[in-house]
């Protein structure tokens, strides 16, 4: 499961599958993307990641991008408070090229997810070994989230809460300028099942400036 | 004709009640994402013995309604907790007679 655009460490419950999906535009061609996510949990503490781009203004054939694989295990946790909690996993996988012509990449790195009341704090950083003549990259996330609304949660059952987010990232391919971002954006939990997500992301260096990011989240 | 409408209110009444014949209420921690909500409350409800289970993200308690006849114990209970990647702390029984509707409509 992602924020906006970080990951965070929060259980998938055993069995349980989430789907996102998000629309955004890729930098380099200006074209919009939706990407599918999904997350399946195998128990409290591991979970399956799948993402699968797709560019929906794009005049090529190809439009399937590469498919990123993702393990997660949450190998600390404390979870010892009522309203406090933090969650260290690593993450391990790779890109899986839907093109003969790209190469392969294996994924490793890590996540963290601190909540504390209407709190949120999420570290990521993701290392991509390029196999073959595939270049490596990198990324890393830091995220905040706010409890907007409702200040307090209701005595029982859940209603609609909206969270303000902000992040700072980082994006970089081998031999490029790791391209900074920082992202402002809403999440609005409609219904226990359902969510929607909104931001606008600002790149702080490199040639491109202002893009979008609009995802919706429904879990099965 | 109002001994039929209080009959049958009183046949909707009990049958209510003994809709929910137990009651547990049992302490959480680590619950602490309002999306995880929907996940743990659907692996409680998928257990054959119980009706439905309330959250509350205040109190960090679940109230799970077992079906009338159920067997299921509090450890399987505390076990879809675990399982569902949270903490469990102490339980609270109650029978009909004792029945917690202080703000949720049994």
């Amino acid at each position: 499961m992602q924020w906006v655009c970080a990951f965070v460490a929060l259980p998938v419950n055993k069995g349980g599958l989430v789907s996102r999906f998000v629309v955004d535009e890729i930098p380099e061609t200006n074209n919009d993307r939706l990407t599918t996510n999904l997350a399946y949990g195998l128990d409290n503490k591991q979970a399956f990641f799948l993402a699968v781009p797709y560019q929906i203004s794009s005049a090529v054939d190809d439009r399937v991008g590469d498919i990123e694989l993702l393990y997660r295990s949450l190998i600390l946790q404390n979870i010892g408070s009522p309203i406090y909690s933090s969650r260290f996993g690593v993450l391990l996988g790779g890109v899986v090229p839907t093109d003969s012509d790209r190469d392969p990449k294996a994924s490793a790195g890590f996540v963290y997810t601190y909540v504390n009341d209407k709190h949120e704090f999420d570290l990521d950083a993701l290392w991509q070994q390029g196999i073959d003549d595939a270049l490596n990259a990198l990324r890393y996330d830091l995220s905040y989230q706010y409890r907007l609304f409702p200040k307090e949660y209701p005595e029982w059952g859940l209603s609609t809460l909206v969270n303000g987010v902000v992040e700072f990232a980082g994006r970089g391919v081998e031999g490029n300028t790791v391209v900074q971002q920082l992202t402002g954006g809403l999440q609005w939990v409609v219904t226990l099942r359902w969510v929607l997500e909104g931001g606008v992301t600002q790149d702080l260096n490199g040639p491109h400036d202002t893009n979008y990011i609009i995802s919706t989240r429904i879990h099965f | 004709m109002k001994i039929y409408i209080f009959a049958a209110l009183l046949f909707f009444s009990l049958s209510s009640i003994a809709k929910h014949d137990q009651v547990v209420e049992i302490d959480l921690s680590g619950l602490t994402c309002s999306f995880c909500v929907y996940g743990f409350k659907k692996n409680l409800e998928k257990h054959e013995d119980v009706e439905k289970a309330d959250i509350s993200l205040k109190q960090n308690k679940t109230r799970i309604y077992l079906k009338p006849g159920a067997t299921v114990t509090e450890d399987e209970l505390k076990g879809i907790i675990k399982d569902a990647g949270f903490g469990s702390g102490e339980s609270q029984h109650y029978g009909k007679a004792e029945h917690p509707c202080d703000s949720t409509p049994c």
